[in-house]
């Protein structure tokens, strides 16, 4: 089966929705709701470095978030047959891997490893191969030396354009608390940037 | 107008570089002060540059190795085809087979709670030394695990095979589709591992995946005879 992608490799998946998806993707998204593991694969190569990107700067760890990146597809598989195409598919991946990352915080049994795993692998280069200004390295490392909620916070609502409210609601956090998480963010940002 | 002081203008910043503020007084305060004061005007800048780099920031990060095996195969290991399993039966040579099938699926419990035991970091044996790295234990624990639940699979396929001609086609064709799933799902982690040997996810999906299948096995060696 040869099915053409779409040509843009970054859909918009915060923000404004094209209420429209390209007739690639929405064939794509039917065909894998339907069971084609090819069409998914296919979606999965469209959207792998949307989800992953999430998942590394809002854990902070290389080899988690490549786990939680497997762990979002294998739940989109089992949830697109009930995908109504109420949002478009990107914005409906970013949510769930949103949902993921979050939900692995939430679980209490997984900290402890998580908080390992975090101190043995910062994010150092990721991304530095793709010819990026220094500036933008060194944020990605500020960004990952972040305390966890204010590092989710700050992914959320500064890079990827979430409102608060909408924080709120994803995270189960007070809008007071998702301001406030953000403040320190910046500021710890802003210091660790200066120095 | 109300007139700011710095300390008030550091608890307005991210208010301000949002422009969430109520673009009258409380915006007209704050620009006010900002013009007298230059430490709060670098600040404001400060916090405005990293708003633009977060920006700018590329939201798109392809991984470092591909993570669709981890994928697909996660995916086989919990696809499994639903049949039921609940059919009466009055064959008269059901009760030996029964007899048969309840110890070897017994014989496999009780492995499948040793080896369970195992994983939550009983030693195996005398032989291993209490004293060893724990995560080297680990690697050599998993590597028996896997080996221990394929012979165990093995043997009770062997077991099931022998009993085809009790089972209806029906039934017969719905664990060969479940098995061949699960089959798949091996296939594909194995696959994975062989790149990536130290992949504790896949592992894990190895492991869960001759689990699923020995489950299966158990409850379609207590199927009664239907033919």
């Amino acid at each position: 089966m040869v099915i053409p992608l779409r040509s843009d490799r970054r859909p918009p998946m915060a923000g404004p929705v094209n209420p429209h998806p390209a007739p690639a993707l929405s064939r794509l998204v039917e065909l894998a709701a339907g069971g084609d593991v090819e069409a998914f694969e296919a979606l999965y190569r469209e959207s792998v470095g949307r989800v992953y990107g999430l998942c590394l700067r809002m854990c902070g760890n290389r080899s988690l978030a490549e786990e939680l990146t497997q762990e979002a597809f294998i739940r989109a598989w089992q949830k697109l047959p009930s995908f109504r195409g109420d949002s478009a598919f990107p914005t409906w991946m970013h949510r769930l891997t949103v949902n993921v990352v979050l939900g692995h915080r939430r679980s209490s049994s997984r900290r402890q490893a998580r908080e390992t795993a975090a101190g043995e692998e910062w994010y150092s280069d990721g991304g530095a191969k793709q010819d990026r200004p220094g500036i933008a390295v060194d944020l990605e490392r500020a960004i990952a030396r972040l305390p966890e909620r204010a590092r989710e916070v700050f992914v959320l609502h500064d890079v990827e354009g979430y409102k608060h409210s909408e924080i709120s609601d994803l995270a189960g956090m007070a809008v007071g608390t998702s301001k406030a998480q953000l403040s320190r963010a910046r500021h710890l940002l802003r210091k660790a940037l200066a120095s | 107008m109300k007139n700011f002081d710095c300390e008030e203008m550091a608890s307005m910043l991210d208010e301000l570089i949002d422009e969430a503020l109520d673009p009258s007084d409380a915006n007209a305060a704050a620009r006010a002060h900002l013009e007298t004061c230059p430490s709060c005007r670098a600040e404001l800048e400060s916090a405005e540059k990293l708003l633009v780099a977060a920006r700018s920031l590329p939201r798109s990060i392809e991984p470092e190795r591909d993570l669709w095996p981890g994928v697909i195969a996660g995916i086989d290991e919990r696809r499994v085809v639903r049949g039921t399993f609940d059919r009466p039966s009055t064959s008269p040579a059901r009760r030996l087979w029964m007899a048969a099938a309840a110890a070897a699926v017994l014989a496999v419990s009780v492995g499948i709670a040793y080896m369970a035991g195992l994983e939550r970091g009983q030693p195996r044996s005398a032989e291993i030394p209490t004293t060893s790295p724990s995560h080297v234990y680990t690697e050599a624990a998993y590597g028996d695990l896997a080996f221990d639940l394929e012979q165990a699979r093995n043997q009770l396929r062997a077991s099931l095979d022998q009993r085809q001609d009790e089972l209806s086609p029906e039934t017969w064709s719905v664990v060969m589709d479940n098995l061949e799933v699960i089959d798949t799902a091996i296939g594909r982690i194995e696959t994975a591992l062989a790149d990536n040997p130290n992949d504790g996810r896949l592992n894990r999906q190895l492991k869960m995946a001759y689990r699923r299948q020995i489950d299966l096995l158990q409850r379609a060696a207590l199927l009664p005879a239907e033919v």
